[in-house]
This record gives structure tokens, C-alpha cells and sequence, in this order.
């Protein structure tokens, strides 16, 4: 890593990292939120007839299911990489300050992730199958487990970035 | 020969299904497991960029050591070998793994994650 932070200052490339970490989640929470609606209240009424929340749900969910997987991995991979950083400049002091709930809240967070990574094969499996009534179940609970792990991760990860703030 | 090669892509569907299905239960058990018992494959210290293999406690000089790449690792080979085997399993009983637990298995591993963290709930 040191060639790369004679190139760039550590604390800008970790501020960039995470920036775009965030990012990336973003788009995975859009898309899981889409995909979780849409299955959970189908709507069938014509585009003109829509009110926010009808057209909010009324995408096709199956074609969602690859690009969450890939915004998944790629979210996990970085966020794994921002992780090393996090133990040494991060957690030491907020563990100084006490902030024991914060700790546990994002220590949860990272097993909750890897929950979310070992679901991604069966979520797949179920999504490339969307026509096929008997994995109807196993598409609804998989893809709610994952939206509800992604909206807790991401706003876990943003409450322990206001606790300490990058590049502090 | 239609049947045959019916009863041959049935026979390939079902072994991705247990395989997805086989990898998301295992990998969340023993990736609990290696959290409890102290499993990790490695241990990273991230102050000094050192590994070493298992788990080995922080040090002065070292700093805190993280086991959670480690764990990962460990989860990884268990589930990968389980969902290999479980799909070589013959078709009788390849047909008796339920779909459920892929999804019922980490759900009800939650509430045990919280617990492994009371150390924070204070």
C-alpha cells in the first residue's frame, strides 16, 4: 500500500474509498427496495394510472437480481478493505470514548453482510428461475432478508461515520 | 431420448439448487462456529499488515489482531466442500433437502450473533 499512498495521501484515498462504498450501496439499497416492493404488492394497474408508490413498485424484479449480487460483492469487497482501516483509526477511539452500543451495532453489522453474501447463490438461483411458482417463497424471504440487512448496514455504516467522520 | 435428457437437466437442476442451497446454510453455521470457537484460518494484525495461520491474540507490538477474514476463509472451505458433497448425494436423498432452510437457517441465526455481541449491550 505504500506505493500507492506516495501517489495519493492515505487519508484522501480512504475518503475516497468509502465515498464510493456509499455509493455503491446506495444502489444496491435502491434496487433491493424496488425488488422487495415489487414482490411484496405487485402492482397491476397501467403506467398512467400510477400513483409514486404503484410506479415505485412496479418494475421488473427479476431483471434486478444480478446487479444486486454484483453491488453486493463489489459493496462487500470494499467495505471489507475500508474494514483494516476502520479496527486501527476508527474503533480504538470510539472504543476511548465508550461508544460500546455503536461498536456492537457495526461489530452485527459485519456478520449480518456475511449472511447476506452466503443467501447471494439461493437469491440468484430463485431470481433466474422467476417463473417457477415453487421457488415463490424462497424469492420473497431471501430478497426481504437482504433488503432488510442492506438498510441496516447502510445506515449502521453512516451513524459510525457521523460518531467518528472519515478522514478525522 | 427426450425423457433421458429430460431426466439428465432435472438432474443438473437439482444439484445447483441443493449446491445454492447446501452453501447459504452451511457457510452461516460455520461461519458462527468459527466466531464462538475461534476458527479463523488467519489471523490479520491490520497496524503491521501481518498474518498468521489461526488465531493468535493482539499484541504490543503487533496491535489488534482481526480473525474476521479468517473466519470468512474458514466458512468458505466448509460451505464449499458441503455443497460439493451435497451435490453428489444420489437423487433420493438429494430430493429430501429442504429449500427452506437456505433461508430459515441464517434468519435464525440472528438473534445468536446478537447474543456472541452482549459484551457491547452494556
Amino acid at each position: 500500500m505504500s506505493w500507492l499512498f506516495d501517489l495519493v495521501p492515505a487519508s484522501i484515498f480512504w475518503t475516497i474509498l468509502l465515498i464510493f462504498h456509499g455509493l455503491v450501496s446506495v444502489a444496491l439499497l435502491g434496487a433491493l427496495s424496488h425488488q422487495s416492493m415489487a414482490i411484496m404488492r405487485p402492482t397491476h394497474s397501467t403506467p398512467k394510472e400510477q400513483n409514486f408508490f404503484e410506479s415505485f413498485r412496479s418494475v421488473q424484479a427479476s431483471k434486478y437480481a444480478k446487479s444486486i449480487c454484483i453491488f453486493w460483492v463489489i459493496s462487500f469487497i470494499l467495505g471489507g478493505w475500508i474494514y483494516a482501516e476502520y479496527r486501527i483509526n476508527v474503533r480504538i477511539p470510539i472504543e476511548q470514548q465508550e461508544l460500546y452500543k455503536t461498536l456492537g451495532a457495526f461489530e452485527f453489522k459485519e456478520h449480518l453482510v456475511v449472511l447476506g453474501l452466503a443467501m447471494l447463490p439461493i437469491y440468484l438461483f430463485s431470481w433466474s428461475r422467476h417463473q417457477n411458482l415453487l421457488y415463490a417463497s424462497l424469492r420473497k424471504y431471501t430478497t426481504l432478508f437482504l433488503t432488510v440487512v442492506c438498510w441496516y448496514a447502510f445506515l449502521i455504516g453512516h451513524i459510525v461515520n457521523n460518531v467518528r467522520g472519515y478522514a478525522s | 431420448m427426450t425423457s433421458a435428457v429430460d431426466g439428465k437437466e432435472m438432474l443438473t437442476e437439482l444439484r445447483k439448487r441443493n449446491f445454492s442451497v447446501v452453501f447459504s446454510a452451511s457457510f452461516s453455521i460455520s461461519y458462527l462456529l468459527a466466531d464462538m470457537y475461534k476458527l479463523p484460518v488467519f489471523s490479520f494484525y491490520p497496524a503491521t499488515s501481518k498474518i498468521t495461520l489461526g488465531w493468535s491474540a493482539s499484541t504490543m507490538d503487533d496491535g489488534p489482531a482481526m480473525y474476521w477474514y479468517g473466519w470468512l476463509l474458514s466458512s468458505l472451505l466448509v460451505a464449499l466442500t458441503l455443497s460439493w458433497l451435497a451435490t453428489l448425494l444420489p437423487e433420493k436423498f438429494a430430493r429430501k433437502i429442504p429449500l427452506s432452510i437456505a433461508w430459515t437457517v441464517p434468519i435464525a441465526l440472528v438473534p445468536i450473533f446478537l447474543y456472541t455481541l452482549k459484551f457491547y449491550w452494556r
